[in-house]
């Protein structure tokens, strides 16, 4: 897969604060990459950098392999924060004033954006008047200005009913699968995150402290019962006969049943039955949360 | 830069202040040729001839206002919703944003001043007891000089909002200042018992005044110039060193 986005080392230091200490991640294009951490971790100000609205202290990024970062801005679509939008502009209006920054001349992409984020009935309406919900979805539209590779989204689901959390949920997804397009979320909503990403970034006091990929995720946070010091194909007829059959074979002999932790003790038992006595048997993997938090130091909002 | 100017032409036209704005200065307009027709019917030895002795009589002060509320609207809403980060977002150099803007804002508080100086015109030419006539070059003259006062004025609203990025707060300095600086102006001279010393508006006054040389006119010209050229860097490097 190409690299959308590469960065390398970017720190950013205000007074004696390091918010962002050399963070080096690899976005390929496809990717949704969900950048999470706790209030404060240091998101929005990795995402300004890359955004090209706050100045690096030091190291640097490049979009699709090109270094001059002007030169591809216009290929990358952000949303940081909140929609910065024009209150006496309306819908439409707003969609335009970026048409002309970024001089599209033909109008029919506006109503094809609308339509695409689903506010295309209130276009005639002054953003002043629109809910949450709609405003993050024309923020969205706006980002999507230019048909862009690639879109930033710092905490597009914030403040958002939940209702309003599966629709933008659904955009991003269909913009991902139907548009191709790569995306950047930030959100300290894990949850939220989680039914979304492909790729996680755990950003913790300004430091990438992880990167795992949705697969890894799932094996980490996989709950089983860990079997060790007993045949293998003996206790794997034993588990068939119990009707358990995800299991498999790891490291020399240990033996991973992937059921409800629950049952450990009935398999302990099952086994001692057939005159089979375990080294030890014991339960393995953390839920999401769990393993986020150990990674972020704690204080991350699951939704 | 010239997407820039396109794009914050049409956001001006489509925005609500621009209209409110135009209409004052009209009405300023209106009321300011009532006023001439009304003081010329009771003294009918007065005479107001050609475009530039006409100038006197006009509200200078409006036209500072309007241009301040204006540039200070302009450029601190890009601050104030945010807006400008998804225009840099966008991939707009901020020099071009910035260039482009100024240039913008200039153009528009004109066409709304420029109520001021259609008053002056048809005051002058038409109303003022039959006797009044064109005085072309001194009109170019008078238009310079608010072109380069205006682009200057702009700069410095610029300045201010790049570095405080608060509407209200950037329409105070903006407005207050040429005022201020006059005063201070009035106040050393009296004090050090110098001839004159030039502040904006004392130097606007200056600038248009027909009995003015034209080397002192050119100097007043260029003076705003550099001022409007100086002001315009430094909001460049406030933008720049500034994170949005």
């Amino acid at each position: 897969m190409a690299s959308v986005l590469r960065t390398d080392s970017l720190t950013k230091v205000y007074g004696k604060n390091t918010v962002v200490d050399h963070v080096s991640m690899n976005i390929e294009q496809g990717d949704i990459y969900g950048l999470i951490g706790r209030n404060g971790a240091g998101k929005t100000t990795l995402m300004k950098m890359i955004g090209g609205v706050a100045a690096p202290t030091s190291g640097a990024y490049e979009f699709f392999g090109e270094k001059d970062n002007t030169k591809t801005l216009s290929r990358i679509g952000c949303l940081i924060e909140s929609p910065s939008l024009y209150p006496e502009l309306t819908v439409w209006e707003n969609m335009m004033f970026y048409n002309k920054l970024l001089g599209i001349t033909d109008k029919k992409n506006i109503d094809e954006i609308l339509d695409y984020v689903g506010i295309s009935e209130a276009k005639k309406k002054k953003t002043k008047q629109l809910s949450l919900g709609m405003k993050q979805r024309l923020g969205i539209g706006i980002a999507l200005i230019g048909y862009p590779d690639m879109l930033i989204l710092d905490e597009p689901i914030n403040g958002l009913d939940p209702t309003g959390i599966v629709d933008i949920r659904n955009l991003l997804l269909k913009l991902n699968k139907e548009k191709g397009v790569t995306l950047l979320i930030s959100s300290h909503i894990l949850g939220e995150l989680a039914r979304l990403a492909t790729r996680f970034g755990v950003i913790d006091r300004g430091v990438l402290a992880d990167e795992i990929t949705y697969e890894e995720l799932l094996e980490k946070t996989r709950k089983a019962v860990r079997i060790e010091g007993l045949d293998p194909r003996k206790v794997a007829v034993t588990l068939e006969e119990m009707k358990l059959n995800d299991y498999k074979v790891i490291d020399g002999g240990k033996v991973m049943v992937y059921c409800d932790t629950g049952l450990s003790g009935k398999i302990n038992r099952a086994l001692g039955e057939k005159g089979m006595y375990a080294e030890s048997i014991g339960t393995v993997g953390q839920d999401l949360e769990t393993y986020f938090v150990e990674k972020m130091g704690g204080g991350v909002q699951n939704a | 830069m010239h997407n820039v100017i396109s794009a914050q032409m049409y956001k001006c036209f489509k925005t609500k202040g621009f209209y409110i704005l135009l209409m004052i200065a009209l009405l300023s307009t209106v009321f300011d040729l009532i006023k001439v027709t009304t003081t010329l019917q009771s003294n009918p030895e007065l005479k107001i001839e050609g475009f530039t002795s006409t100038y006197d009589a006009l509200s200078g002060g409006l036209f500072l206002l309007l241009v301040g509320i204006y540039a200070a609207l302009v450029f601190s809403s890009d601050y104030t919703s945010l807006s400008i980060r998804q225009i840099i977002g966008k991939g707009t150099k901020r020099t071009a944003y910035i260039l482009g803007s100024l240039l913008t804002v200039t153009v528009v508080s004109l066409i709304i001043s420029s109520a001021a100086y259609v008053a002056a015109f048809l005051r002058g030419t038409f109303i003022g007891s039959g006797t009044g006539t064109f005085d072309g070059l001194m009109m170019i003259r008078f238009l310079v000089v608010i072109i380069v006062f205006g682009f200057m004025y702009v700069a410095f609203t610029a300045l201010i909002a790049n570095i405080t990025r608060k509407t209200s707060l950037t329409m105070l300095i903006s407005i207050f200042t040429p005022p201020i600086l006059q005063l201070v102006a009035v106040s050393i001279t009296s004090l050090a018992k110098i001839d004159v010393l030039y502040d904006p508006i004392t130097m606007m006054d200056v600038a248009t005044s027909v009995k003015t040389s034209t080397q002192d006119y050119l100097i007043a010209v260029i003076i705003y110039f550099c001022a409007g050229i100086l002001l315009t860097y430094m909001s460049i490097i406030v933008g720049k060193k500034k994170d949005l």
